[in-house]
């Protein structure tokens, strides 16, 4: 509306100055509808400078991710690139469906959409949960009410957005988190251990004993209790040898 | 218009509309020349596998060779007949636009391309001023507004339009009428060559001789220090945004000269006792008043009319053809309000005129001062539009204006100081805002080894650096706008003079 407002009152303006011969009338309502059309324009550069008439809506939700490699390995991948080399801000991939084929780049920089892409970032933590999962908060400019949407409201200029960080949060024991690089590497690794067949052996009897300590102080433990603890201590223990190969 | 019952020198009748008409279509052709290769320099450098440093010679030469033109448009406009010298303009346009239309796509025929480029711009710069005589000759100062307002479509509009033009031609084949506008870089010229070869064809029948001959005899040396001075100072300019201020070579040494051999030029006229400038014009307080606040409208005009391109493109990441078409309402209200504010002139004088154009102007360039990332791209072509609607308002009326002031003897002396005076605004106001928007721009941006360590940070300080630089230059153009209006207080309207008993000059 104040689009309408601001091409009227300088019409009226153009008007009142150059129609208007009586010299006093002129003044006067020329000086009047010069102040209405800078009241206006300074609303639309209130809006535009401070948001004037808006409010920040700050939405939170999360999401389960799943591993970037194989459903059949124990250990759970989530592969991560830093944009530039101490910028904190992550392009990572992961699965966002457990049955997905694939694991997709998240969080790549739109270099088309640069003023969209410096308002995002996202960062990864390894903290001591059971899943792993993305946690975005997003900020973005809403109208105060729908009186100022309908004064000032000019072009899209609603829900634009102020920011969006997205951490994604992933169990410190049964997640691997890997670099690029360190992703290339890994099936070269793979190979070696599963082809060594000494540290193989050696890694199941350090399962094995871990398995039976676990038996010993949980007696009654369920057959699927014992299960989950077996993949758990395995991925566990081949993350700390995968570390050791990778670094 | 009256269009009946006039005669020429020679006592011959002639038809003013039809002669008004093609004159106008002629220079709008010419006009659109001006800027029409800016969104096509990527198209060169490809077509001739040129840099872009080489492709803008396509521009730069374009605008120093006609700048040279137009104070020179004084001595040939008394020199030759209106009809002779229209006819040898249009054909000299007609053959650079041709030379330039076929030019070999090949690397080492880009040299024939920027001559053809130069041909083309010598006509135009004689066309300009041309219009604005054959304007003030045949219509009473009491009727010319309008037809001055008309003027405003080739002064204001036509530039405007030109890269949009050529974006919207380079983009894509266009079939209009069942015909096929081909997207190849020559139809950039086919389109206004096919105006000029029928303005050649018609001249002859349409364009009258409405201004007495002299006979003046060519100073040679004036014309040296014309060309050389004008030629210099302008190029100094153009080459600021490039370069800096600071550039001996380039910038600094070019200016300087240029300023000393104007001055010397200056010197000499007064002495002559036939200039071949009359630069006495200035001695008439009307004359010189309007000229200065015609020159402020250009800068306030030229200035922010670069500047927003090249913030919608960098900034919001438009092609060059959106953003042509972001400003293009403001180009075309332009024109509509152009003939209005002619009429307006002849009704309300140039006092209440240029107050109302500057107060527009002024208000419309306010929010560009707040400009933003996130400014939503309706808000600039709104905002703009309203800019050029204030500039409509006072461009080509101060310009009628400034003929008035003068005696009809001194009109052609008149047009050609007031049309040097508009390209040296023009490419000044271009040079201050590119530069200022450079210099913030270079303070404030990020360090360079940001870019490696954290590539985003760097690209959103770069863009608030780049904000501040527009800003600061938004504001620069807000600044002219209020000197324009404040001068607009003491221009006085003619049944002021009257009141003072200054009575028109």
């Amino acid at each position: 509306m104040i689009i309408w407002v601001i091409i009227a009152l300088a019409l009226i303006l153009i008007g009142t100055i150059t129609l208007i011969n009586a010299r006093a009338l002129r003044w006067i309502s020329s000086l009047i509808v010069a102040g209405l059309l800078l009241l206006a324009v300074g609303a639309v550069s209130a809006n535009m400078s401070s948001h004037w008439g808006m409010r920040v809506e700050t939405i939170t939700h999360t999401k389960r991710i799943y591993s970037a490699g194989s459903k059949q390995s124990p250990v759970s991948l989530l592969i991560t690139k830093q944009v530039g080399t101490i910028s904190g801000r992550y392009v990572m991939m992961y699965k966002t469906h457990a049955a997905d084929a694939k694991a997709a780049a998240h969080f790549v920089p739109d270099t088309d959409d640069t003023i969209n892409a410096v308002k995002q970032k996202a960062t990864y933590r390894r903290r001591n949960v059971k899943q792993a999962a993305v946690t975005t908060t997003t900020k973005k400019w809403v109208w105060q009410s729908k009186a100022a949407q309908f004064w000032l409201q000019v072009g899209d200029s609603h829900n634009q957005l102020i920011s969006r960080r997205s951490v994604v949060t992933v169990p410190r024991e049964t997640w691997l988190v890997l670099t690029t690089s360190q992703a290339k590497r890994l099936g070269a690794v793979q190979t070696k251990m599963t082809t060594n067949q000494a540290q193989t052996a050696q890694l199941k009897v350090v399962i094995g004993q871990k398995v039976a300590q676990y038996q010993q102080q949980h007696p009654t433990a369920s057959q699927r209790q014992i299960e989950q603890y077996t993949n758990q201590q395995t991925a566990k223990v081949t993350i700390q040898q995968l570390k050791k190969l990778l670094d | 218009m009256n269009t009946t019952n006039h005669y020429d020198v020679n006592g011959k009748p002639y038809h003013r509309g039809l002669m008004l008409a093609l004159s106008l279509f002629a220079t709008f052709a010419a006009a659109l020349m001006q800027t029409s290769l800016g969104t096509a320099l990527p198209r060169l450098m490809t077509v001739f596998d040129i840099n872009l440093s080489t492709a803008q010679q396509a521009t730069t030469w374009f605008i120093l060779a006609s700048a040279i033109m137009v104070p020179i448009s004084s001595f040939l406009i008394k020199k030759f007949s209106v009809n002779q010298l229209s006819i040898m303009a249009y054909i000299c346009l007609a053959l650079g636009v041709a030379i330039s239309a076929f030019t070999p796509a090949q690397h080492d025929m880009w040299l024939l391309f920027v001559f053809g480029r130069i041909i083309a711009a010598l006509a135009v710069g004689v066309m300009m001023p041309l219009l604005q005589i054959i304007i003030v000759n045949i219509y009473d100062a009491q009727e010319r507004g309008t037809a001055m307002g008309l003027m405003g479509l080739v002064v204001g509009m036509a530039p405007a339009l030109g890269p949009t033009l050529t974006g919207w031609i380079l983009d894509q084949n266009h079939v209009i009428f069942g015909l096929t506008i081909s997207n190849s870089w020559r139809t950039i010229f086919y389109l206004p060559l096919a105006v000029i070869v029928i303005a050649v064809v018609l001249s002859p029948f349409l364009i009258k001789d409405v201004i007495k001959k002299e006979d003046v005899s060519l100073d040679w040396l004036s014309l040296v220090l014309s060309s050389v001075g004008f030629g210099l100072f302008l190029l100094g300019f153009t080459n600021v945004s490039s370069d800096g201020w600071g550039d001996l070579a380039t910038v600094v040494s070019p200016i300087m000269g240029g300023v000393l051999l104007i001055g010397l030029l200056v010197w000499r006229q007064l002495r002559l006792e036939d200039p071949f400038l009359d630069v006495r014009v200035f001695k008439s307080k009307r004359f010189t008043l309007t000229t200065l606040a015609m020159v402020l409208s250009t800068m306030a005009m030229m200035g922010v009319e670069m500047m927003l391109p090249t913030y919608l493109q960098n900034v919001h990441g438009l092609s060059a053809l959106d953003s042509g078409l972001t400003l293009l309402p403001g180009a075309l209200l332009m024109g509509l309000f152009s003939p209005i504010a002619g009429k307006l002139y002849e009704k309300a004088g140039i006092q209440r005129l240029t107050i109302a154009g500057f107060s527009i102007l002024a208000i419309g360039t306010i929010p560009f001062a707040f400009i933003d990332i996130s400014t939503t791209t309706l808000t600039i072509v709104v905002m703009y539009a309203l800019r050029m609607i204030g500039i409509a308002l006072v461009l080509m009326p101060l310009t009628t204006e400034a003929m008035a002031a003068l005696p009809i003897e001194k009109a052609t002396d008149g047009t050609a100081v007031n049309n040097t005076a508009r390209q040296v605004a023009s490419s000044v106001g271009t040079a201050i805002l590119t530069s200022i928007t450079q210099n913030v721009i270079n303070q404030n941006e990020p360090a360079k080894h940001l870019k490696t360590l954290n590539p985003l940070k760097y690209a959103d300080q770069y863009l608030n650096a780049s904000m501040d630089g527009f800003r600061v230059a938004f504001i620069v153009g807000l600044g002219f706008a209020i000197c324009g209006l404040i001068l607009a207080f003491w221009l006085k309207s003619h049944s002021q003079r009257v009141t003072d008993g200054e009575g028109a000059a």
